[in-house]
């Protein structure tokens, strides 16, 4: 029977329930969604690069003979060893050439090709085996004749096969791309045997170890077994004009890892904010229910209930509205947070599979929420449970009222009547009005993090191509072009030179992999400091960008180790300037200072405005020419995705914003009706009790808003900076986001308020001061 | 025997550092069968002595012999297995669950039951429930059975009160005010009801009350003042309710 009481209690007092309800549902359709997401690619991630036997260890330099994958073979710790030319080309497809990426193999036995459609590679046989989607979106199928450019040679494949790659995972056009459209350029592996030039340069060597795991993120003792491999791998070849890099340097597994742990960062966050909501909720509606049924509690007790019977029931509200909220919640999110990211992955990363996988994390958050919500419930219910029957069978006295320091005050009397009413509800309400201001700050918080995650996205567009590099055009030369022949074209076409080279840096312990940017004087490179000031250049010495400075944990002034990748030696420098740049991080120095570390200037980029682009097309000296507006183009692509997080956040925003505002009204409605009968029946217009009630509404909201502001701003610099190491994103809030968060709080705070307190002219006199016995 | 005996039973409250007796060394037998109203005006300690008598309450001093057992001694649990099995209790605002049906709140007490049979000292196998219809029957609300507390008047809320008492078959049935909210008629149906109860079920039922008319139809009347017993009397011929109230009316 005390079921059945729980469940009319329930339709009785809906509103508030029903808050509970979608706290609980909400925090576990975010939670459950994205960690099933996050599961089920990261499942579908180690089942691809098991299946493919993903490398453990990349060895870069300018050449390996045969006898050098021999010796590192037989190092001891490495399993296997393969080496493979690694450049790039061009697909001359009917409606001009495309960038490829293109892999030159003698065997296929690590980092395997993942045939979609078509033949599997065999060692010795020709035909090429191209990215599936860049077949796919360009209508060239398996057995067409594919025409393939390398080194002004224009040389026919046939198409053998569609295909992933675990090293493709994700990949960009170049180092001045920030976002991938595929499609547009591709990547494409052929036997070794197929390379137009009479000599072939073996660039690569990828090795199997034996103590690396494939597929989880390096632990720190595979580090160590990397860095000891490295050492040895130096040794065996004699050399030190080479890079030996992890997974961790690979930007593939490292975008798609970032990307991971930033959706498992968001996956914490979001039912945090409506854990608390749904705590508070709880709290001021058990306690408000238990006060009222006092002596119904003390009836049951008179009737021999016992008090663990009665406690059962009332924390059997929390148990199960929590319970109901967060499987249900559960399920939705299971279903429609994962295909909804599923969509909006797939674009982005080349991963077979994904698709949402249970963890027990998720039952253990479905548990924790369930165990927290019943906590919550009895101790918002204790105080009525405790107490002899003869005593909550009566009445409960009158709180004490004490005089707060603020009603003592001069100040005090100056205030008008509405003000006192409300500061005095406020102080004698606070769990009420915290869950207010918690909810609209939440409301707030996820409005601005929408709307600044756009802002951010479009001010990183117009930082990176209109400040910091504003060319128009970037001629690419060919590797190897000699300095004077880009000199000619520099002058031609009055551009800029810059050279652009892998390179690890080292402070201590710790290793990092990024570039070492080399400019020749010109208009076309800018430099800005880590706030966005601008700089110029520092002529004696070398900068270093602020994200790696923050990575390898030093700032100006320090020192800093680094070596160029395929290059023997190894520099110190000390750090005189520090920039900000969102696309590229390592060091930038003027030619002058790279000469005088003895290198020779070879820069492969020319900053241009003229458009060369017809002039250029069949020169062989030229790899291609980029159009900043095309670049800036695939920045839209990330403006597509961020509009479903928008989307997504500002619904969010707006049903927390109604949720709580609602229930934060109803609650108080109903303790002051009482009140507000009373000023009606002494002569109170209705007009005057709605604005008392607005008023506080106000208020609550203004605090709200005010702290709402600071939180989104650290949402969004949690969002920003949780990217991968090689991006540098600010996060940025422009004036109108501001408005438009703070204008959109208010007026669903407003509207929720104003549909509220037009109960007030509904307040019968005569039932509200009847209640009193 | 007596059902329930009080020895030198008090009751002391303490607010601030100033204490109080609300009932002040109580001595008292109640027979099994007997109507007794304890009568008295506000504040005089008789609504103490009721939550005494029904363990909703224990004496600071003194003991309370029920069936032998003295349930002064008894904790929070004994206590309400001791209501549970015990004790009907009627309320002077019914106290009804306003969620539940009329029915719903008389069903309630298989509930009370259910929750201590076994373990319980109480039972000894011969105190069976009373089934819901029969008891919502025996006060004459058949037909009112599912309608909710909000659909009845004062007098039928409480005689759904008084069937929720019985459910329980209670050797003790104690009301607190039990008419203090009904008009004159009513109350007297209530009044009939309550000495039914005694002396036809035998039960023992104790009412309090600030009413001297229902001094008239009880079996015994205790008069409480200032926490004190200030008088006990035998009733010899205890009236009808129905036809006293009556009668008075004219």
């Amino acid at each position: 029977m005390l079921f059945r009481n729980m469940l009319r209690n329930l339709m009785k007092n809906k509103v508030q329930f029903f808050s509970i309800f979608i706290m609980s549902f909400l925090g576990l359709f975010v939670f459950v969604g994205m960690d099933s997401e996050v599961a089920g690619y990261t499942a579908a991630e180690d089942a691809f690069y098991s299946k493919y036997d993903l490398a453990d260890i990349w060895v870069t330099g300018k050449e390996f003979t045969s006898n050098d994958v021999t010796k590192i073979q037989n190092i001891k710790g490495i399993e296997n060893a393969e080496r493979r030319a690694s450049v790039k080309g061009k697909a001359v497809l009917e409606k001009g050439e495309a960038d490829i990426y293109l892999n030159f193999i003698e065997s296929n036995d690590i980092s395997r090709i993942g045939v979609v459609e078509g033949d599997e590679y065999e060692s010795g046989e020709g035909g090429v085996w191209l990215d599936y989607i860049f077949a796919e979106k360009n209508g060239i199928k398996v057995g067409d004749v594919v025409k393939l450019k390398y080194e002004g040679k224009v040389f026919t494949e046939i198409l053998r096969g569609k295909i992933r790659h675990p090293e493709y995972v994700y990949y960009l056009q170049d180092t001045a791309a920030m976002m991938p459209a595929y499609g547009t350029y591709g990547m494409a592996f052929l036997d070794s045997s197929e390379i137009p030039s009479e000599k072939i340069f073996f660039n690569e060597v990828i090795c199997d170890a034996t103590d690396i795991d494939n597929v989880n993120a390096l632990s720190s003792e595979e580090k160590a077994v990397k860095k000891l491999l490295e050492g040895r791998i130096y040794d065996a070849l004699d050399t030190d004009t080479l890079a030996v890099l992890g997974k961790d340097d690979q930007m593939s597994y490292q975008t798609f890892r970032a990307e991971m742990e930033q959706h498992k960062g968001m996956s914490f966050m979001f039912p945090l904010v409506f854990m608390i909501i749904s705590v508070l909720g709880i709290i001021t509606t058990m306690t408000r229910m238990t006060k009222k049924q006092r002596v119904e509690i003390g009836t049951l007790k008179a009737l021999g209930f016992s008090k663990g019977r009665i406690t059962l029931h009332y924390i059997s509200y929390g148990f199960f509205l929590s319970l109901l909220g967060s499987v249900l919640g559960a399920a939705a999110g299971y279903k429609a947070i994962v295909k909804l990211t599923l969509d909006m992955m797939s674009q982005t990363y080349l991963i077979p599979g994904g698709g949402g996988k249970l963890t027990t994390s998720g039952i253990f958050m479905i548990t924790a929420s369930v165990i927290v919500s019943t906590l919550v419930s009895f101790l918002a219910c204790r105080a009525q449970l405790e107490p002899p029957p003869a005593e909550t069978l009566k009445p409960e006295a009158p709180k004490a009222m004490k005089q707060t320091w603020l009603e003592k005050s001069k100040l005090w009397l100056s205030l008008n009547f509405e003000t006192q009413w409300n500061l005095r509800d406020i102080i004698r309400n606070k769990v009420r009005t915290g869950m207010g201001v918690v909810g609209v700050a939440g409301c707030t918080m996820l409005m601005l993090t929408a709307f600044g995650c756009l802002d951010s996205i479009e001010f990183i567009t117009d930082w990176m191509y209109g400040e910091l590099n504003t060319a128009s055009y970037q001629i690419i030369m060919k590797e190897g072009t000699p300095y004077a022949e880009a000199y000619e074209y520099a002058r031609k076409y009055k551009g800029q030179m810059m050279e652009i080279e892998a390179a690890d840096f080292e402070v201590g312990d710790l290793r990092k992999s990024g570039n070492v940017t080399v400019i020749e004087k010109g208009n076309f490179m800018h430099f800005e400091g880590d706030h966005f000031e601008h700089q110029k250049l520092t002529e004696t010495g070398i900068a270093m960008s602020a994200k790696m400075a923050d990575s390898l944990g030093i700032k100006m002034g320090d020192f800093v180790r680094w070596h160029l990748n395929g290059d023997d030696k190894w520099q110190k420098d000390r750090i005189v300037q520090i920039y900000a740049n969102p696309g590229t991080q390592g060091i930038t120095m003027y030619r002058d200072e790279y000469e005088r570390h003895e290198y020779n200037f070879r820069p492969l980029t020319i900053l241009t405005n003229i458009d060369a682009r017809a002039d250029l097309e069949d020169d062989d000296l030229v790899t291609g020419v980029q159009d900043t507006k095309a670049m800036m183009a695939s920045m839209d692509k990330m403006k597509e995705m961020m509009y479903l997080m928008m989307a997504i956040f500002i619904s969010g925003a707006v049903i927390l914003g109604v949720v709580v505002l609602y229930n934060q009204g109803v609650l108080s409605f109903v303790e002051k009706s009482r009140e507000m009968s009373t000023l009606k029946v002494l002569g109170f217009s209705t007009a005057k009790i709605r604005w008392i009630l607005q008023l506080q509404n106000l208020w609550v909201t203004a605090v709200g808003v005010a702290a709402g502001i600071p939180l989104g701003k650290l949402l969004l610099h949690g969002i920003m900076s949780d990217m991968p190491e090689s991006m540098d994103y600010r996060e940025v809030v422009y004036m109108p986001s501001y408005f438009y968060a703070v204008a959109g709080t208010v007026i669903l705070s407003v509207t929720v308020s104003f549909m509220l307190s037009r109960r007030v002219k509904n307040i019968n006199m005569v039932e509200a001061l009847k209640g009193i016995e | 025997m007596s059902l329930i005996e009080l020895k030198h039973v008090s009751r002391s409250y303490t607010m601030g550092d100033r204490s109080f007796y609300a009932i002040k060394d109580i001595n008292l037998k109640l027979e099994e069968g007997e109507f007794v109203v304890i009568l008295g005006p506000s504040g005089a300690g008789k609504s103490t002595l009721l939550n005494l008598l029904g363990g909703m309450d224990s004496p600071t001093e003194g003991e309370l012999i029920f069936d032998g057992k003295d349930i002064a001694k008894f904790n929070d649990n004994q206590l309400t297995d001791y209501r549970a099995w015990n004790v009907g209790v009627v309320f002077q605002f019914y106290n009804l669950i306003p969620t539940l049906t009329a029915y719903e709140n008389v069903a309630l007490m298989k509930d009370v039951r259910l929750q201590s049979s076994k373990k319980s000292i109480w039972n000894k196998g011969n105190i069976p429930v009373v089934p819901p219809e029969e008891a919502i029957e025996s006060v004459g609300l058949k037909e009112r059975m599912h309608h909710f507390p909000s659909q009845m008047s004062g007098g039928e809320q409480q005689r759904i009160s008084i069937a929720r008492a019985i459910a329980k078959n209670p050797r003790l049935l104690l009301c607190d005010e039990p008419t203090g909210a009904l008009d004159t008629n009513t109350g007297a149906e209530i009044l009939k009801l309550l000495q039914d109860m005694s002396h036809r079920d035998g039960r023992t039922v104790v009412m309090v009350t600030h009413n001297d008319d229902c001094v008239e139809i009880a079996d015994r009347v205790i008069r409480v003042k200032n926490s004190m017993i200030q008088s006990d009397e035998k009733i010899e011929a205890p009236k009808d309710p129905l036809i006293f109230m009556d009668n008075k009316q004219e």
